[in-house]
């Protein structure tokens, strides 16, 4: 056995002045979040960080590798949502303490590394059974992601119901000023609507106007309507001074009318239907919240976690057609929100839900969507690389952790906490000279992360590559050796960061004796994935997409995620060749006879499921948004490929379906890759970076119980600072953006 | 390596996301998760932390209303109705967060006290939500005889005779039901308007919980009125009650 040697891993005793050691376990957005607050020069070097890393590369599920000519290979599709404030921040302080220069680095600056991406969109399916795009360009807003917040800067339920009130008004007056809806209608009758909502009036006088527009129904023209609405967002802004029922029945007389005003319309013209169904769904809402008594409830929207998103709406009024609607399904795509991927079983926690569309719909800074200008890799990971090695992070490449091992119950003393004793590491391959692995390689001035490890970096490296040995699988047992570290010779702090499938295979010990641990990993729980990147011969417009690049879900099974990402292109080796790049995933079922070390076929058979996908998904549904991708007696134009290959001169192309060999396809099936579901109910279960438990860990990820418990590079983030926030009280729980929120 | 010797992860003040304001009176694990050493309890930094926090509110929204005043005056209305109004809704809030200050207060001179854990001035919340569940503070329905939960879940009744919606919000300090309590007068914000005087606090006796009793004379205007529950014994505030009448 391989011991820690203490010269590695800093002073073996801790004492005034001796920095504190801190074993970061896992380099994707929470542990490298975590490993950047840890070490930032306030602290003056208290924080001796340590990274351990399966494999070669950073980034988790955010890991992306440059392949065959240079193109970029990702885990799945990523894009930034305008409202990731942690993300974009940490991002921008690491940009900026990098300081790299324009001249000869094509992505020296933060805003050379993201760009906004507006032109977002669902996919209906029509009654003649065609899928028809609904695209929205969502104007660009004052400020930039990561910017300061002012001081006082504070999100309500109140604010948001106020601003979801206003989204109405704005849709019904968009729809009064439209030419399809009818004319005629007679106004609305004295005192219903303004006359009673100016802010100088008082609650009890819009109560009266309202009591008065009630009983004479005069919410039966889309004026009065929209007036209804406004003296709605009114009253949203002083809540608590209006009778609950009052309000109750103001929101159903309006949901009643906008129903009676605008379905009929709805199912002949889809433009209205759109606004309806987004009228609808926001009317459920509002209703929701008064009617959950959500503005003064102490748990915010986790008060109705118990739900899924969709139940909860139907609860409040919305129509089936309106949760059914390509809009909702938009939302569950983004989300990979299916049981088990099946599509049968959308399960989306109603809070999160919530608190999902409000952050990224009224929150967001200067674009709802900012997509990534080369591999997230590229972008994201290598700078943080770079910046974490000069402030003194070391970074242990090709660490598998096997166990985090707890101090034996009978051994602690009186009064003394439980905590991690030891770390057991597979070492899988030995760095050449002893030296510390360097991971990154330089791509037109771009630092980057290749695809496949430098093996000329490795002990016997021509033999692991000869043997196909898969650093990144958790099916792969092979190894060069192994490694402990205990508490107080090699670590004295622990942040564990991997991906929550991990869990049960490496934390045997807590998940043993921790109920809490145990049911976490029980009730949350994860899902497999899968992406397809291709790229083409012939641009969008040829392929039948006239629009800008666009974002595209609630598409067809089994990819219902669709990114343009054309503009990647330049930064890959590409002589000549495809004109046109694209992005889809979607979640992926289990096979029978799942995920456990005993089926090393396993990741085979996904990933030749994800190839079975691909095929079917390119010959029989691409078409409805690609018509020109499609040959005319039917079937995808494989033709349109573009083989590395062929411009390599590597070897002979492929003709047909077999082209498709030449592109890149992923089944993410690795426990640690499972991307995390926010199933109702399940948020209870999940265990927040600042549980004090275990006084020498601190855990993060997108898993965790973070105040933003989905999914996502923004909830990873803000794991990780909570985690080294749990360590060192910094950064302020005040300054993790969006942590106290409804 | 001895106990002492191992590093440790510092004791945080808390540990949770502060969801709603109304978590500024609810410290005792709305969440339903078990209180663990060093996560849960509110630490006297905690609540001074917030304090402050409530005070750039209030200062945010007097400067707020300062400015859409400044703004009337510069604009197309000077009436001094359009200002009276504006002083009006200024002087409710402050009403408002005065009576938020007062329980911030509370829970200070409870931490100073040595209470040590909180109860929050909110009833545990059930762990699925029900339409129009009961907010923090109790309600009372026009003439009924309600029951609710003290903060100590002392249980206090409540009697509200009135002929208009009427809604009761009582706000305890823990254990503070138990004593025989004095209700001062209620009063609206404007002066002018007229006190709910008729209003008692009545100490329970064996089996029976105490009871708040309250009277709104018909002729009542519609608005919010607010008084304090003071120990006679030491002569401090222990309690706010809020009572809103409407007219539908």
């Amino acid at each position: 056995m391989m011991q820690g040697a203490s010269a590695r891993s800093g002073p073996a005793a801790v004492g005034p002045g001796l920095p504190i050691r801190v074993a970061v376990i896992g380099g994707g957005c929470a542990a490298v979040a975590a490993a950047f607050e840890l070490t930032r020069p306030e602290h003056r070097g208290r924080y001796q960080v340590t990274l351990y890393q399966l494999g070669w590369r950073l980034g988790g599920k955010g890991a992306s590798g440059r392949g065959p000519v240079d193109r970029i290979e990702e885990h799945g599709l990523h894009l930034w949502m305008g409202f990731y404030e942690n993300a974009f921040r940490l991002v921008r302080e690491c940009y900026a303490e990098l300081a790299r220069d324009p001249s000869t680095c094509p992505i020296a600056d933060w805003r050379d590394a993201f760009a906004p991406a507006p032109l977002v969109g669902v996919v209906e399916r029509g009654s003649d059974g065609r899928w028809v795009p609904w695209t929205v360009r969502l104007p660009p807003t004052e400020g930039l992601p990561g910017d300061p917040y002012p001081a006082t800067a504070r999100w309500t339920m109140a604010d948001y119901a106020g601003r979801a009130a206003q989204l109405v008004r704005s849709l019904l007056e968009s729809l009064r000023a439209d030419g399809r809806f009818p004319t005629g209608q007679r106004p609305p009758a004295p005192g219903a609507g303004r006359a009673d909502r100016g802010p100088d009036q008082t609650p009890e006088a819009v109560a009266e106007g309202i009591a008065r527009l009630l009983r004479y129904g005069e919410l039966a023209t889309l004026t009065a309507l929209t007036e209804g609405v406004a003296t709605l967002a009114t009253m949203i802004g002083d809540l608590s001074r209006y009778p609950e029922n009052l309000v109750l029945r103001f929101l159903d007389a309006l949901a009643t009318n906008a129903r009676a005003q605008l379905e009929a319309l709805a199912e002949a013209d889809p433009e209205i239907r759109r606004l309806w169904i987004i009228i609808d769904v926001t009317l459920a809402t509002l209703r929701g919240i008064v009617r959950f008594g959500l503005m003064t409830d102490a748990r915010g929207f986790d008060a109705i976690d118990e739900y899924d998103c969709r139940e909860w709406l139907l609860l409040n009024g919305a129509s089936r057609q309106s949760v059914d609607s390509a809009y909702m399904r938009g939302l569950y795509d983004l989300v990979f929100a299916y049981e088990d991927a099946d599509p049968s079983r959308p399960r989306f926690a109603a809070g999160q839900a919530l608190r999902g569309m409000v952050r990224a719909f009224f929150t967001y800074r200067g674009a709802f969507f900012w997509r990534m200008q080369a591999g997230m890799g590229d972008v994201v990971f290598a700078p943080f690389y770079q910046v974490l090695t000069a402030r003194g992070v070391r970074f242990e490449f090709f660490h598998r952790l096997e166990s985090l091992r707890l101090a034996s119950a009978a051994r602690l003393q009186d009064g003394e906490s439980p905590h991690v004793e030891a770390l057991e590491f597979d070492v899988q391959a030995e760095i050449a000279e002893g030296g510390e692995y360097r991971p990154l390689r330089e791509i037109g001035g771009l630092p980057c992360w290749p695809a496949a490890p430098d093996y000329d970096q490795l002990v016997d490296g021509d033999r692991l590559r000869r043997e196909g040995w898969e650093f990144e699988s958790f099916w792969e047992r092979r190894k060069a050796g192994t490694r402990t570290l205990r508490v107080g010779e090699h670590f004295d702090l622990v942040v564990l960061g991997v991906g929550l499938g991990t869990i049960p295979h490496v934390c045997r010990d807590i998940v043993a004796r921790d109920p809490r641990w145990r049911a976490m990993v029980d009730h949350v729980k994860t899902v497999g994935t899968q992406a397809l990147q291709i790229w083409l011969a012939a641009d969008m417009k040829e392929l039948g997409w006239a629009e800008a690049p666009v974002t595209l879900s609630g598409f067809v099974e089994p990819f219902d995620t669709w990114a343009d990402t054309t503009h990647l292109l330049p930064r890959e080796g590409w002589r000549q060749g495809p004109r046109a790049l694209a992005y889809f995933c979607n979640a992926l079922p289990d096979l029978d006879g799942a995920a456990d070390r005993s089926s090393p076929e396993y990741p085979a058979r996904q990933r030749e499921q994800v190839r079975r996908n691909a095929v079917r998904f390119l010959d029989r549904d691409i078409v409805h948004i690609w018509p020109g991708a499609a040959r005319r007696e039917g079937g995808f134009r494989w033709e349109l490929l573009v083989d590395a290959r062929e411009f390599e001169r590597a070897g002979p192309a492929h003709t047909g379906e077999a082209r498709l060999a030449s592109q890149f396809w992923t089944a993410n099936v690795n426990p640690s890759d499972r991307y995390t579901l926010s199933l109702p109910g399940s948020s209870a279960y999940r265990i927040s970076p600042l549980d004090p438990t275990y006084d020498n860990l601190a855990i993060a990820g997108d898993w965790t119980d973070c105040g933003f418990n989905a999914g996502c590079v923004e909830a990873a983030v803000m794991s990780g600072r909570l985690a080294a926030h749990a360590i060192s009280q910094s950064p302020a729980l005040e300054d993790i953006v969006g942590y106290d929120h409804p | 390596m001895g106990t002492n010797e191992r590093v440790k992860r510092p004791r945080l003040d808390r540990t949770q996301p502060i969801r709603s304001w109304v978590n500024l009176f609810d410290l005792s694990g709305a969440s339903g998760q078990p209180a663990t050493e060093g996560g849960r309890g509110a630490s006297l930094g905690d609540v001074i932390s917030r304090s402050v926090d409530l005070g750039y509110r209030v200062v945010d929204d007097y400067i707020r209303q300062g400015q859409k005043a400044a703004e009337r005056l510069s604009g197309r209305s000077y009436g001094p109705d359009t200002l009276g109004s504006d002083a009006q809704e200024l002087g409710a809030r402050m009403m408002k967060y005065t009576s938020d200050f007062l329980g911030l207060w509370l829970q200070l001179m409870e931490l100073a006290m040595g209470g040590g854990a909180w109860r929050a001035g909110v009833p545990p919340t059930p762990a699925r939500a029900t339409p129009s569940q009961e907010t923090p503070a109790a309600r009372a329905a026009p003439s009924t005889d309600g029951r609710t939960e003290a903060p100590d879940e002392t249980p206090v009744r409540i009697k509200v005779v009135s002929l208009w919606p009427t809604e009761v919000a009582l706000d305890l300090r823990p254990g503070a039901a138990r004593a025989p309590l004095v209700i001062q007068a209620l009063r609206a914000v404007e002066p002018d308007v007229p006190r709910l005087d008729d209003v008692s606090f009545t100490a329970g006796s064996e089996g029976d919980p105490p009871l708040l009793c309250i009277r709104v004379p018909p002729s009542q205007p519609p608005g919010t009125y607010n008084g304090l529950l003071i120990d006679p014994q030491t002569s401090r505030p222990v309690g706010t009650v809020s009572v809103r009448v409407s007219r539908e």
